[in-house]
């Protein structure tokens, strides 16, 4: 700090790995190119079916990260400081934060769903038989309306088989819903 | 790795350059955590654009408006765009020419302000296409997400200005390398966001 110029340091510039130093940059930028030429093309050639061309998209995108993160970054095993463990630490809270966020969030959408005519009410109940295992345990018993009633006041409301979707409240362990979803339907 | 322990993410100017070296790994490592915290806002942006993926209102989709042509272009930009200035960062840390250095910086700023300019150009013939934010949830979010990643690049462009600007007025001395190394370590983490950016929102959504 208390020498601003570089030319007051009489250390030689050590030119010995600028040849690695370029092929690290050289490397990344062929690998990158590579793999944002194969993701393009798979897509725009629509080369496999769409789910396993999602998980492909996913995986390469991984890797180019990755390499962008070796090769232009510098990012390795070998720091003075955690950068590498504050990158993994980071990347630990993105994947907690975004997939619990489109989890939730995707589950919250199917549930709110209201359908719109009473013959969809099935066809929800199946999808959320497939989507929660939880929910699906708790369809296949198909208690009709009229069975016990739950000690919840929400409960009281879903005399009307069409309604019965939308007050999902009993999901507290304490309300045991009256009526599994969509089953008052048939 | 070209040195057993690096002081910091990035290219290590390394001993040659004295006191800047060794002044680089604390301001290095601080501008790491600001990009860790950037990198977070992104994914939180990230989900609400996948969560609101359905929520098109009856409007355009990612098929009636993305441009898959013009989306590899900029992708192609941003990655040559990474690559120059890992040219402008090699010839600081051996100490080319400043005429070289200033040279890659110019490449790069070309480069990224082209990208832009392509941006601005798609977002406006989705807006034409009636792919306004304003249209649906999905909007909304597209248009909170991918140009919030132009803002950046805008910043980094200024950012770019301004240090030429210093290299013209104070030469490369020690202020000047150490904002060429942040900026780099900035332009190098706009690129990968770029790569979740044209995966997630571009490809995913013309699959």
């Amino acid at each position: 700090m208390s020498q601003p110029h570089s030319q007051a340091h009489p250390a030689p510039v050590d030119r010995s790995e600028e040849g690695q130093d370029f092929a690290s940059y050289l490397w990344g930028f062929v690998l990158a190119l590579t793999l944002t030429l194969a993701v393009f093309a798979l897509v725009h050639w629509h080369a496999t079916a769409r789910v396993a061309l999602l998980i492909t998209l996913g995986l390469l995108g991984l890797l180019q990260v990755i390499v962008h993160f070796h090769f232009f970054l510098h990012i390795g095993f070998r720091h003075k400081r955690e950068d590498l463990q504050l990158l993994l630490f980071s990347g630990l809270l993105l994947l907690i934060m975004v997939a619990g966020t489109v989890w939730i969030m995707a589950s919250l959408g199917r549930r709110m769903t209201v359908p719109a005519a009473p013959a969809s009410a099935s066809r929800s109940a199946l999808e959320d038989a497939e989507a929660a295992p939880e929910l699906a345990m708790r369809a296949r018993p198909a208690t009709p309306v009229t069975s016990p009633p739950a000690p919840c006041d929400v409960d009281r409301s879903q005399t009307d088989p069409a309604s019965v979707r939308a007050p999902r409240v009993a999901h507290t362990a304490a309300c045991r819903p009256a009526a599994a979803p969509g089953a008052p339907a048939r | 790795m070209s040195q057993p322990v690096a002081r910091h993410p990035g290219l290590n100017l390394g001993g040659a350059h004295g006191s800047t070296d060794a002044a680089a790994e604390r301001l290095m490592f601080g501008f790491w955590v600001f990009l860790m915290s950037d990198a977070i806002l992104f994914g939180m942006v990230f989900a609400s654009y996948v969560t609101s993926l359905d929520a098109r209102a009856g409007g355009p989709g990612p098929h009636d408006l993305y441009d898959i042509r013009s989306v590899f272009i900029e992708t192609l930009l941003l990655l040559c765009s990474s690559f120059t200035f890992g040219m402008a960062s090699l010839a600081l840390k051996y100490q080319h020419s400043t005429r070289r250095l200033v040279g890659w910086l110019g490449v790069t700023l070309l480069l990224g302000m082209g990208f832009l300019g392509l941006e601005i150009h798609d977002f406006l013939s989705m807006i034409a296409k009636g792919g306004s934010a304003s249209r649906s949830g999905f909007l909304s979010a597209f248009f909170d997400l991918v140009p919030l990643h132009g803002a950046h690049v805008t910043a980094g462009c200024i950012w770019l200005v301004c240090l030429v600007a210093q290299i013209a007025r104070f030469g490369v001395d020690h202020w000047v390398k150490l904002g060429i190394l942040r900026l780099a370590l900035f332009w190098h983490f706009l690129d990968i966001i770029w790569i979740a950016i044209f995966s997630v929102v571009y490809l995913a959504g013309l699959t």
